[in-house]
C-alpha cells in the first residue's frame, strides 16, 4: 500500500490559488483567440480575394480600351478615307498599347497596316492561329500571347471580323506590369496576371514575362477561382485566384501565410505575455495570501512545540484573521486550563510522595515493630517447649509448633507487603546481563527437585536492563511452577521471542493449570487459589510480577485451562527507557 | 566529469551526423542557360520548358540518389558578355553541369573561359568549330558539316544554282553551316551564286532580301534564320516567284515557321533533329506531357534539352562522384536513351544523330524519306 503523501498546506493552497487565477484566463484567451483567428483568417481571405477581383477588374478595363479602339479601327476603315493608313498611324501613335493595327482579307491577305510597313504589306497571315478563330466567330477573338518581334515584348491580338476580312490589334501587354505594381501594397502581396497558357504576363519580376516562364500553379489553380492554402517552396502560401473571363486570363494573389497571420501571432504573443504576467502575479498574491494564512499556523505549531516540552507558561498573540484569533483564543484558554490541571497534577503528586513517606514509614513500622512482637511469640514458644520439655504432651508440642508456623506466615506476609510496596518505586539500576547464566543462577537459588526438568530455549538474550526486577520476575514464575506442580516430575520451559522493541519471554509448565475464571484473580495480591494451610503461599508474588511488568510498561499474558498448564508470556524492553532521572534517584515521590 | 566529457562527445557525434544528413538533403544543382527573352526566344524557352519539365520528372521520382535536382535558369540574352558572366555565376553556385548554351556564337565566347570549371551540354549547338576535341562541351546534336551536307544532297536534285540567305544574329552557326554548305553543293555540281548575310533587327527588309535572291538568278534558296524570319521570306519570295524552291536549316523548324509563312509555305523543305510524328513510346509520353503543361508542341531545343537532361541524369547516377571530371568520363563514349532512339555521344562529347528531312505539306510538315 502506498504511503500517502504528506501534503504541505501551503503546497495546497498555492497550487488552488494558481489554479483558480489561471485557468480562467487561460480558457478565455483560448477562446478569444480562436474567435479572433478566425474572424482575422476571413477577413484576410476575403482580402486577398477582394485584391485579386479589383485586379482582374482592372485588367478588363484596361481591355476595354482596345475594344473601343477596335470599333474605331472598323468605322476608319469601313469609311475607306483616301488617308485611311495616315488615320491608323495616328491611332497607334497615340494609344501606347497598340503595338501595331493590321486589316486582313478574306484570302489572308494583310491590306492595311499601321505603322505603314510594306515589307508587311500583303503578307499572308492565313495560318495564324487568329485568322481561322476570327473569321468563324462574330465577336472579337482575343488570341493567346506571344512574344512580338517588333516589340519584344509580351503581346496578344484582338482581331474582329469585318464583311471583307478582319481587323487585327497587336497589344503591347508591358503596362499589364504597372497595374499588379500599383496593387502590391506594402510589398505585403506578390501578384501576377496569366495568359491562356499559364505564362506570366505581368509580374513584379519582368524578366519572368519576357521568358514567358509557367506559373508553377497555374495547373492546380486555374479553374479555381477562390482563396485557397497551397505550399511553395516549403512555405506556406495563400492564393487567390480570380479569373478575366472574357480573355481567359488568370489573376494569382500570393501572400505569405506567416506575413498575413502576423497579427494572429502578434495577438497570441500579447495573450501569452498576459497569461505569463497573470501566472507571476497570481503567484505573487498567492504566495503573500499563503503567507498569510500559513504564518498564524507556523506561529501556533510552534507554540505547540514549546507546550509539548512542557513549558505552559506561554500565550499566543498575533493578530489575523477572525478564525486564527478564536482559534488563538481557545488554545490560550486551553492553556490556562493545562496550567491549572498542571498545578493540581503538581499538588496530587506532592500528596502522594508525602503518602508515600508515609507509606514506607508506615511499611517500615510494620516490618520492624510487627515483626519484633513477632520474633518474641517464636521464641517464647519456643523456650516454652524446651522448659517442659518432658512435660508436654505430643498434643501441645505440636500447637506450640503450629503456632510458630503461623509467626513465620505472618513474617512473610509482611515482608510480600513491604517488598509490594517497594516495586517500581526505587531508582532503576541497569547492568549487562546474560539472560542465560541469570536464569541458572535464579533456577540453583529456588533449589528445584532434581525429578524436575527446567529447559532454557537458546538463544537468551544479552542485553543491558533492571536484572534485579527480571531476576524477581523470573524466580516468581519459575518457583510458582514447580511449587504449584502437581507431579514431582514436572516440566518448566523458559523460551524467548522478538516483540518489536521489547522480548518476549515465556515461562510454561505442564502442571496442573488453572482453570480461566481464576485467570484475573491469581494477579491480585494476596489470591491464592489453595488454602494457606495446604500450601504455604503469601499469594503476593504474581502480583508482584503484574506491577514489574506495568511499571516497566511492559504487558502480560496468562494461556491456561485446567490440566494444560500454564503459560505466562511477558514483554521486556530491549534496550533501558532512561527518563532523564537519575538511576539512583527514586521512581516517584 | 567522465559522464560530462561522455555527453559532449555524444552531442558532437549527433551534431556532426546531423550535418551529414542536412548535407545529404542538399540539392543536386544542374544549369539551364539560354537566350530567354526578346524575339528570338523561342528555342529558348521551349528548351527551358523542357528542362523543367525532365527535373520534375526525376524529382518526382526520388530524385538522383536520394538527392532532389534543382534546376537554376538563367538568360544569356544570346550575348556572349551576359554569357560569360552567367556562367561565371553558375561556376560560383556550384552547379555540376549546365545545359545549355543554345547558339554556337555565345558558346564559343565562354567555352574556353570555363573550361575545367563548367561542363556544358548544348541541346542544339552542332558547329564543327567546337565538337572533335576533347573539352568541356558536349553536345547532342550532329554537326553542322552533317547538317550541311545532308541540306546540299537535298538541294543539288532539285536546283543547280541556289542562293543562300543567312542571319548574323548566330553568326558562328550560320557563317560555317553555309561553308560547309557551299563546299557540299558544289562538289555536288551545284552553285551557289548568292551569299546574303542579314542581322535579325526590327525593320528588317525582308522584301529587299528577297529580291536580291530573286535578281541573283539563283534557281532556289537556302535560309538559315529563326522560323518566324524563314517563313517571312519565305512569303516574300513566292510572293513573286511561287512555287520557288526554297531550303532551310533545322534552326528555322518551329511552329512559328508555318504560321509567319502562310500558305506560301507548301513544298519548302527542311531539316529537323527529330519527327514530331515519331511513334517512339518515350516521346510520345513526352509529347503529350509537354503540351498537356505547356499547351504547345515541343521544338527542335524542347527534344534537344530534355535528352540533354536524361545524358546528365544518367551520369550522375554512374559516376563515381558529382565531381566535374567524373561526370564528364561516365558521359564520354556512352550510349544514351534519346527521346527518339539511341543517342551516342562520341570520345569528344559530340554526338552521332541523324537530322531528319522534312518538307511542308497541308500547313503541316511531313517527313520525307531521304
Amino acid at each position: 500500500m502506498m504511503p500517502q503523501k504528506n501534503w504541505s498546506l501551503r503546497d495546497i493552497l498555492t497550487i488552488n490559488y494558481l489554479f483558480v487565477s489561471i485557468i480562467p484566463i487561460f480558457l478565455l484567451s483560448l477562446f478569444a483567440l480562436d474567435v479572433l483567428n478566425s474572424h482575422i483568417k476571413k477577413q484576410v481571405m476575403a482580402k486577398d480575394q477582394m485584391l485579386a477581383k479589383s485586379i482582374a477588374n482592372e485588367v478588363e478595363v484596361y481591355l476595354d480600351q482596345p475594344k473601343n479602339l477596335l470599333f474605331l479601327v472598323e468605322k476608319v476603315y469601313t469609311d475607306q478615307d483616301s488617308r485611311m493608313n495616315e488615320r491608323l498611324e495616328r491611332i497607334v501613335e497615340q494609344f501606347a498599347i497598340l503595338d501595331t493595327i493590321q486589316v486582313v482579307n478574306l484570302q489572308g491577305k494583310t491590306i492595311y497596316n499601321a505603322p505603314y510597313d510594306t515589307d508587311m504589306l500583303g503578307l499572308d497571315v492565313s495560318n495564324r492561329p487568329y485568322f481561322a478563330e476570327t473569321l468563324a466567330r462574330q465577336t472579337p477573338f482575343w488570341s493567346s500571347s506571344f512574344i512580338s518581334l517588333r516589340t519584344g515584348q509580351p503581346t496578344v491580338t484582338l482581331s474582329k471580323r469585318i464583311p471583307d476580312g478582319i481587323i487585327v490589334l497587336h497589344l503591347n501587354l508591358s503596362q499589364l506590369s504597372q497595374i499588379i505594381a500599383d496593387t502590391n501594397v506594402h510589398g505585403q502581396y506578390y501578384s501576377c496576371i496569366l495568359g491562356q497558357r499559364g505564362t506570366y504576363l505581368a509580374h513584379e519580376n519582368i524578366q519572368k514575362v519576357q521568358q514567358r516562364v509557367l506559373e508553377p500553379n497555374f495547373a492546380t489553380l486555374k479553374d479555381r477561382e477562390g482563396t485557397h492554402f497551397i505550399t511553395m517552396d516549403s512555405q506556406e502560401v495563400i492564393a487567390s485566384v480570380a479569373k478575366v473571363q472574357e480573355i481567359n486570363w488568370t489573376v494569382l494573389v500570393y501572400q505569405n501565410k506567416d506575413q498575413a497571420y502576423f497579427p494572429i501571432r502578434q495577438i497570441t504573443s500579447m495573450f501569452i505575455l498576459a497569461l505569463l504576467f497573470s501566472v507571476l502575479v497570481a503567484s505573487i498574491l498567492g504566495k503573500s495570501s499563503t503567507e498569510k494564512v500559513i504564518r498564524p499556523l507556523k506561529n501556533l505549531i510552534g507554540q505547540t512545540k514549546i507546550l509539548a516540552q512542557g513549558n505552559y507558561n506561554i500565550q499566543i498573540e498575533f493578530k489575523s484573521y477572525q478564525e486564527y484569533n478564536e482559534l488563538a483564543k481557545n488554545f490560550n484558554h486551553m492553556l490556562e486550563t493545562i496550567q491549572v490541571r498542571q498545578q493540581q497534577l503538581e499538588n496530587t503528586a506532592k500528596d502522594l510522595a508525602t503518602t508515600n513517606k508515609e507509606l514506607e514509614a508506615f511499611a517500615y513500622v510494620v516490618s520492624h515493630d510487627l515483626k519484633a512482637p513477632l520474633r518474641a511469640i517464636s521464641n517464647l514458644s519456643q523456650w516454652l517447649e524446651e522448659d517442659l520439655a518432658g512435660h508436654l504432651p505430643p498434643e501441645g508440642k505440636e500447637m506450640l509448633e503450629m503456632l510458630r508456623g503461623r509467626v513465620r506466615r505472618m513474617e512473610a506476609l509482611i515482608n510480600g507487603i513491604l517488598q509490594y510496596s517497594r516495586a517500581g518505586r526505587l531508582a532503576p539500576h541497569y547492568q549487562w546481563t546474560d539472560t542465560q547464566k541469570l536464569l541458572e543462577q535464579i533456577i540453583g537459588d529456588i533449589d528445584v527437585p532434581e525429578t524436575f526438568a527446567v529447559t532454557l530455549q537458546h538463544p537468551l538474550p544479552y542485553f543491558e536492563t533492571e536484572t534485579l526486577l527480571l531476576s524477581q520476575v523470573f524466580s516468581n514464575l519459575i518457583s510458582n511452577a514447580v511449587k504449584h506442580h502437581d507431579r514431582t516430575n514436572g516440566h518448566v520451559t523458559i523460551s524467548v521471542g522478538e516483540a518489536g522493541e521489547f522480548y518476549r519471554f515465556t515461562v510454561a509448565d505442564d502442571g496442573p493449570g488453572i482453570a480461566p475464571q481464576y485467570h484475573e484473580k491469581i494477579f491480585g495480591i494476596f489470591q491464592t487459589l489453595q488454602s494457606r494451610d495446604t500450601l504455604e503461599s503469601t499469594g503476593v508474588g504474581l502480583a508482584l510480577v503484574k506491577k514489574i511488568i506495568e511499571v516497566q510498561g511492559c504487558t502480560y499474558d496468562l494461556q491456561s485451562d485446567v490440566g494444560q498448564g500454564v503459560s505466562v508470556s511477558f514483554t521486556w524492553p530491549k534496550v533501558p527507557h532512561r527518563d532523564g532521572k537519575g538511576e539512583n534517584e527514586e521512581r516517584s515521590q | 566529469m567522465r559522464c560530462m566529457r561522455r555527453l559532449l562527445l555524444a552531442a558532437i557525434l549527433a551534431g556532426l551526423l546531423f550535418l551529414q544528413g542536412c548535407q545529404a538533403q542538399e540539392p543536386i544543382k544542374i544549369g539551364y542557360v539560354a537566350n530567354l527573352s526578346g524575339r528570338s526566344s523561342e528555342l529558348g524557352v521551349s528548351g527551358r520548358n523542357a528542362m523543367q519539365l525532365a527535373v520534375d520528372q526525376v524529382n518526382a521520382s526520388g530524385g538522383i540518389q536520394g538527392r532532389s535536382v534543382q534546376l537554376i535558369i538563367k538568360d544569356d540574352k544570346n550575348d556572349p558578355a551576359v554569357a560569360v558572366k552567367v556562367d561565371e555565376e553558375f561556376y560560383q553556385e556550384g552547379v555540376v553541369a549546365v545545359i545549355g548554351h543554345l547558339t554556337s556564337q555565345v558558346m564559343e565566347q565562354t567555352l574556353q573561359l570555363m573550361d575545367g570549371k563548367i561542363l556544358f551540354i548544348s541541346p542544339t549547338v552542332s558547329s564543327v568549330s567546337l565538337m572533335g576535341r576533347e573539352d568541356n562541351f558536349i553536345t547532342v546534336i550532329a554537326s553542322n558539316q552533317k547538317q550541311a551536307e545532308l541540306l546540299a544532297q537535298q538541294a543539288i536534285q532539285k536546283t543547280k544554282t541556289i542562293a543562300v540567305v543567312y542571319d548574323l544574329s548566330n553568326k558562328l552557326y550560320t557563317e560555317e553551316i553555309y561553308r560547309y554548305f557551299k563546299a557540299a553543293y558544289e562538289r555536288a555540281g551545284g552553285q551557289v551564286v548568292l551569299a546574303e548575310p542579314y542581322m535579325s533587327e526590327v525593320g528588317t527588309k525582308f522584301s529587299s532580301l528577297a529580291s536580291k535572291v530573286l535578281a541573283s538568278g539563283a534557281q532556289g534558296v537556302l535560309i538559315f534564320a529563326s522560323g518566324m524570319e524563314a517563313g517571312i521570306l519565305t512569303q516574300h519570295l513566292r510572293k513573286i516567284t511561287p512555287h520557288y524552291p526554297i531550303f532551310t536549316g533545322a534552326w528555322s523548324m518551329t511552329a512559328d515557321f508555318i504560321s509567319s509563312g502562310g500558305k506560301y509555305m507548301e513544298g519548302v523543305y527542311t531539316l529537323a533533329v527529330f519527327d514530331d510524328q515519331s511513334k517512339y513510346p518515350q516521346y510520345r509520353a513526352f509529347r503529350e506531357e509537354y503540351m498537356a503543361r505547356y499547351t504547345d508542341r515541343p521544338t527542335l531545343a524542347s527534344v534537344g534539352c530534355y535528352d540533354a537532361a536524361q545524358v546528365i541524369f544518367q551520369s550522375l547516377r554512374t559516376s563515381r562522384n558529382h565531381s566535374y571530371q567524373s561526370i564528364k568520363e561516365s558521359i564520354l563514349s556512352k550510349k544514351f536513351d534519346g527521346l527518339q532512339g539511341e543517342l551516342i555521344i562520341d570520345v569528344n562529347g559530340d554526338a552521332n544523330r541523324p537530322y531528319l528531312l522534312f518538307t511542308v505539306q497541308d500547313g503541316l510538315f511531313k517527313r520525307v524519306e531521304s
